[in-house]
């Protein structure tokens, strides 16, 4: 019998969104959207089948399995699932050592022991910093005509991949991103947290300076509703929301969190004590220049009287007042000006002046000239700086609502306040301004990461479940509204989203519940039966097959044949465009290719982005252009990837290394050879088909074989696939 | 299997051309399996997997491909299409307050009127009057749609771009030819659905994402092509590789047999089986991409009226020339730039920048109409002429004209368009659009009309809404279609 699926919860949304519709007063009308009502903690629901749940979540999964007489896919095999577990928490392939032990583990918790082993890895936090990375529209230029590189935009994502390698609780994760400068002020590194909020793109020469920065703040609101309530609270800014409960007002009662903010783009991460040293060692390097000017000053004094007295002519008003200050008196600063002006005196010819001099004079004049060259060499390195958002008053500005959200059409003006539908009846945000910041955006962030907040959880639990099934419990991450998708488990999800908090936010301990799930460990296999039952996988029969993204695909070509440097960190890398876009890379320093090799080839976390120069081969996989936060990727299928993989020189660089590789590692021997190359890239052994199909190819064409060899298994579906 | 020992990729020029000759001649076994698989993908795989399959139009459409000659930098209205005698009088006095506060650029608005130096005179049947900056053009005025009257909403080069390709003056928007791609999908097989062809003296200002696919599917984004040996990116392997055509053949084989065996336990999946044929589709590329761009098929007439043999029309000839030949082969959008990083903003001196272009572009748009219409390809092509704003009447550094999006002139030919019209004006001298007034969003719907498809109707579903190219308006400009 052929049943679709059909989930109450989905026919009382759509009759809620239709509620929606009616004009006026709809936040009253529609207060129980699922996804408005603070989560309780469902009991995982009882099950038929008690030897299939691994863990709470089959509970779930399997209920609704049960209830639709559909059998879940049995359990991948274990190459397979080595193979995804590593991609899904590193973004990088197993190498056959590690695909060995874990065969080989015979004992039990086998599996348990790999997953630790992943989450403890440095490459955890790079994998998950793309994906928070896609939502964050994070790149390191300014976008619009002249795309000016954002220097220091790296610290932000560096200090993503650290606070997800250390497992930062997803609490303060989200906190500091809000209002690192606010929550920790005598933290630097906290505040590089909120370059969050500096990645939206950016036309810096705008006539009208103000409206520019309305168009970030205007941003800055939009991509916090979708990133933390799962909410297109953007809609609001013309007028309020066509479908959800937001008004116009929810809109820039959230943008005024964030109004007083100033937008530094050169804010040193240094701590006082730290920064005091830097200006200590700057003022000590400065005197000592002064000191070395003055000496050569003094000394040739009597030869420049000779030759030209006075002051050299024409000089600026500051240097002319650094010439009338005297001598003891003059700053560090002023005695440059003297020692430049007089450098540079166009009456005394240099010849003249030598001889004027005399021998022991040049002499002397030589040596602290030398010493001068080696200072000015040895300026202390300028501090590390780091884009943030920052607070210097307690007091804030009004912030107005804009009519339909034209700049300058100002409104009635607007104090802080959460979105009417998610708050309680008068609960007003309790803002306590520090010091030197009105305290607005921690305040935000409080109300963000209680634990029964409605959507925080919700919204982040979802993320991570997509990570691992290929599809969010809610297949719409970043609209939990009347509009998105309902949740095919909405007792998971909530079941879920409780569970987050309870173990202390951290994403770790998700991670790990999710992926030593059955559910998550189940294969991809086809099943007629279910199909036909659940053609979408709505009930999550079997595991996703998922293709993956351009940057993966990268990683896992460089890890295949030993180019990756897996060197974690630091400022972007620029690895060699197509040789048709030389021209282009070479304009102006829009590409300045890493002079080292192995900087170029480096993870694809590192390399640069340019808004108006995606790197083409993460563009032709479907890389989002971050200019809006992105929840989920698009995957399409299309000719410019095979030409990628087949045409391009990373993938016949990949292919000669690895090549030499398996000569080098499998020793002589055919068969051997074949099996290690389909270890480096397949994660597994050959079958017997293709143990004959890899002999007739590599039977004939000569040495060129071996790479057309190694090119053909990059181009493989199944190297592009997890199963 | 026959095998052809052909020249290696390795060495260049000469035999790399030779080998697209041949594999654009005769096809092997090898791609005669490709072919079937092709077949047996198509039978299986529903459209969802392949983006560019072709859809229908919500109706009958006028034209099935639209070129875009695109005058980068903003070319002045008051040199080319709209003539002013109340300017050329004014001329030296300052704009009459009655005009009320003006947004510029830079700060002109209190600057002296400019008169133009150029004489408008009257051509064809239907007497347009047009600059002698175009003498050629000239002659095609029947044809032509003159719409005076256009506006927009940023006096900002990149808000401008950005505002005439995606609607929106907001980068990351979808452009024009990607939701053209969307609605349509492609007729060809072997070229993209939507090709850019940028001026070879550099970028355009607020770069790719004027032709970019922002929240659509990537596969819509519009794809630059180059004249010569390369035209697209990774059409060859790189430079130094060892690989022959023969072995590249033979490894496309071994990698057609392993995906066939990988795909027995997974016979369900459709994307695999799409990823199968996208291999096919770009074997046939390597040879059907160079074809494409080799004008040295053209025969030496069709060579001299593009005005190949002429250095100051060479390049953009070359071009308008491969745009026809693209349209001839499917391809559904092609986007033309004329005019490099200054381009037409003639902030300086507006005679000699607009001298230059002109010189280098009248012939070649000529030719182009000229070429499409003997062809019998006009009536179902939209060419389309025009940049991202107009110019100020007032004068800036004495001889130059600052941004003016206020008023504005754009000519569109073609399928569906009513030859020898002039539709709106701007207001006597040049400063506003008045009378009919014409929005960049007008214009986008006028060209999704004659291409079949309701521009309120072509929507994509995006963060929380249904996004549409002409937002929340856009009327059809009625008076100018046939």
């Amino acid at each position: 019998m052929r049943r679709r699926l059909r989930w109450a919860v989905a026919s009382i949304s759509i009759a809620a969104a239709s509620l929606a519709l009616e004009p006026g007063g709809f936040a009253a009308e529609q207060p129980d959207h699922w996804a408005f009502v603070p989560p309780t903690r469902p009991e995982p629901p009882g099950v038929v089948d008690r030897s299939w749940p691994r863990n709470p979540i089959d509970r779930f999964i399997l209920a609704g399995l049960e209830a639709f007489e559909v059998e879940p896919a049995p359990e991948a095999d274990r190459p397979t699932l080595l193979r995804r577990l590593s991609y899904d928490l590193t973004g990088l392939p197993p190498t056959p050592e590690q695909i060995d032990a874990f065969l080989d583990d015979e004992a039990p918790g086998a599996y348990d022991r790999l997953v630790d082993r992943l989450l403890d890895s440095p490459h955890y936090g790079e994998r998950m910093a793309q994906h928070w990375l896609d939502l964050a529209r994070y790149a390191d230029t300014d976008g619009f005509e002249f795309d000016h590189v954002r220097p220091d935009m790296w610290r932000y994502r560096d200090w993503v991949v650290n606070a997800l390698n250390d497992d930062l609780p997803y609490d303060r994760f989200l906190a500091l991103q809000m209002a690192g400068d606010e929550l920790e002020p005598g933290n630097p590194e906290a505040a590089v947290a909120t370059g969050f909020h500096r990645c939206y793109p950016d036309m810096v020469d705008m006539n009208d300076q103000r409206e520019r920065r309305q168009i970030a703040l205007d941003d800055i609101t939009e991509t916090t509703g979708l990133v933390f309530l799962g909410l297109t609270i953007g809609c609001a800014r013309c007028h309020d929301h066509k479908f959800d409960p937001i008004s116009q007002l929810d809109f820039y009662r959230l943008q005024s969190f964030f109004a007083p903010a100033r937008f530094d783009d050169e804010f040193v991460i240094a701590r006082p004590a730290r920064r005091e040293d830097h200006e200590e060692a700057v003022r000590a390097w400065r005197s000592e220049l002064a000191e070395v000017r003055s000496a050569l000053i003094r000394l040739e004094r009597p030869a420049r009287e000779a030759l030209a007295p006075g002051t050299p002519p024409d000089p600026d008003d500051e240097t002319a007042a650094a010439f009338e200050t005297d001598e003891a008196q003059r700053s560090p600063d002023q005695v440059r000006l003297v020692f430049e002006a007089l450098e540079s005196d166009r009456r005394i010819d240099e010849a003249r002046l030598g001889e004027e001099l005399g021998p022991g004079r040049v002499a002397e004049r030589d040596a602290l000239r030398g010493r001068l060259d080696r200072l000015e060499a040895a300026e202390p390195p300028p501090l590390p700086r780091a884009r943030v958002l920052s607070e210097s008053s307690a007091e804030a500005g009004p912030t107005y609502l804009l009519i339909r959200g034209q700049f300058g059409r100002e409104g009635p003006e607007v104090r802080p306040g959460f979105p009417g539908i998610l708050a309680d009846e008068g609960e007003d945000p309790r803002i306590s301004p520090g010091a030197s910041s009105t305290g607005r955006r921690s305040a935000l962030a409080s109300w963000l990461t209680e634990p029964d907040h409605p959507m925080t959880g919700r919204v982040m639990v979802n993320r991570l479940w997509q990570v691992h099934l290929g599809r969010g419990i809610v297949s719409t991450p970043s609209d939990f509204g009347t509009m998105g998708m309902p949740p095919s488990h909405p007792g998971l999800l909530d079941w879920l989203a409780s569970e987050l908090p309870a173990r202390g936010w951290s994403l770790k301990a998700m991670h790990r519940l999710i992926v030593t799930s059955a559910t998550y460990r189940m294969s991809t296999r086809f099943d007629a039966e279910a199909h036909a039952i659940d053609p979408e996988n709505e009930l999550f029969w079997r595991q996703e097959r998922r293709r993956l993204d351009g940057e993966a695909i990268r990683d896992a070509v460089l890890a295949a044949s030993g180019l990756l440097n897996p060197r974690l960190g630091g400022p972007p890398a620029f690895p060699e465009l197509p040789p048709e876009l030389d021209a282009i890379s070479r304009e102006g320093d829009l590409w300045p290719v890493s002079p080292r090799v192995e900087d170029r080839n480096r993870r694809s976390l590192y390399v640069f982005v340019r808004r108006n120069l995606r790197y083409p081969f993460f563009e032709a996989f479907d890389r989002p252009d971050t200019n809006a936060s992105c929840p989920r990727r698009a995957e399409t299928t299309i000719a410019p990837q095979a030409l990628a993989l087949l045409n391009d020189r990373l993938a016949h660089d990949a292919a000669s290394r690895l090549a030499d590789r398996i000569a080098r590692e499998a020793g002589p021997g055919l068969q051997p050879q074949v099996e290690r190359a389909f270890l480096r890239t397949l994660g597994r052994r050959p079958d017997p088909a293709e143990r004959r199909l890899a002999a007739e190819f590599l039977a004939e064409g000569g040495p060129e074989a071996w790479r057309a060899f190694c090119l053909g298994l990059l181009n493989l579906n199944e190297f592009v696939y997890l199963d | 299997m026959r095998r052809r020992p052909g020249p290696g990729w390795s060495s260049a020029g000469e035999s790399r051309r030779g080998f697209f000759r041949e594999a654009g001649g005769g096809f092997g076994l090898l791609a005669l399996s490709w072919m079937l698989q092709q077949d047996r993908a198509r039978a299986s795989s529903d459209p969802e997997t392949d983006p560019l399959s072709p859809r229908p139009p919500h109706f009958e459409p006028k034209v099935d491909s639209v070129i875009f000659l695109f005058m980068h930098g903003g070319p002045s209205h008051l040199e080319t299409f709209d003539p002013k005698p109340d300017l050329q009088r004014l001329h030296g006095q300052p704009l009459p307050e009655s005009f009320g506060p003006v947004a510029t650029r830079r700060k002109v608005a209190h600057n002296p009127l400019l008169g133009t130096k150029r004489r408008f005179r009257p051509h064809g049947e239907s007497g347009i009057e047009v600059s002698d900056f175009f003498p050629h053009l000239s002659k095609c005025v029947d044809d032509l749609a003159v719409v005076r009257s256009c506006w927009a909403d940023s006096v900002n080069h990149p808000q401008a771009v950005y505002q005439m390709n995606t609607g929106s003056i907001l980068m990351g928007r979808p452009s024009l030819g990607s939701w053209v791609g969307y609605g349509l999908g492609s007729e060809s097989r072997d070229l993209p659905g939507f090709v850019v062809l940028p001026d070879p003296a550099g970028g355009i200002k607020g770069g790719p994402p004027a032709y970019g696919n922002g929240f659509l599917p990537a596969s819509y984004q519009g794809t630059v092509m180059r004249p010569g040996d390369d035209p697209l990116l990774n059409l060859r392997p790189p430079e130094g590789s060892m690989m022959s055509r023969a072995e590249q053949r033979r490894m496309l084989d071994l990698v057609g047999s392993l995906n066939a065996h990988h795909l027995e336990s997974r016979a369900d999946d459709g994307d695999l089986e799409a990823r199968i044929q996208s291999y096919e589709l770009a074997y046939r590329m390597q040879a059907a991409a160079p074809e494409a761009v080799d004008l040295d098929r053209e025969s030496a007439g069709t060579q001299r009226l593009y005005g190949l043999d002429d250095p100051a029309t060479r390049d953009f000839g070359s071009r308008c020339l491969l745009a026809r030949r693209l349209v001839e082969r499917g391809v559904r959008f092609v986007q033309l730039y004329s005019g490099g990083i200054v381009g037409w903003d003639a902030h300086n001196d507006v005679e000699s920048n607009h001298a230059d272009l002109c010189r280098k572009t009248d012939r070649p748009v000529a030719a182009l109409l000229t070429d499409l219409k003997r062809r019998g390809m006009l009536d179902r092509t939209l060419v389309i002429w025009g940049g991202e704003f107009g110019r100020m009447p007032m004068s800036e550094s004495g001889v130059g004209r600052d941004h003016n999006p206020h008023g504005f002139s754009y000519w569109l030919a073609g399928g569906g368009i009513k030859g020898g019209t002039v539709h709106g004006a701007t207001d006597p001298v040049g400063l506003r659009a008045e009378v009919d007034r014409v929005h960049v969003h007008d214009l986008h719907a006028t060209i999704l009309h004659l291409l079949g498809l309701d521009h309120t109707r072509l929507t994509f579903f995006h963060n929380g809404r249904e996004h549409r190219l002409t937002d929340v308006a856009g009327e059809i400009v009625a008076p100018i279609l046939a």
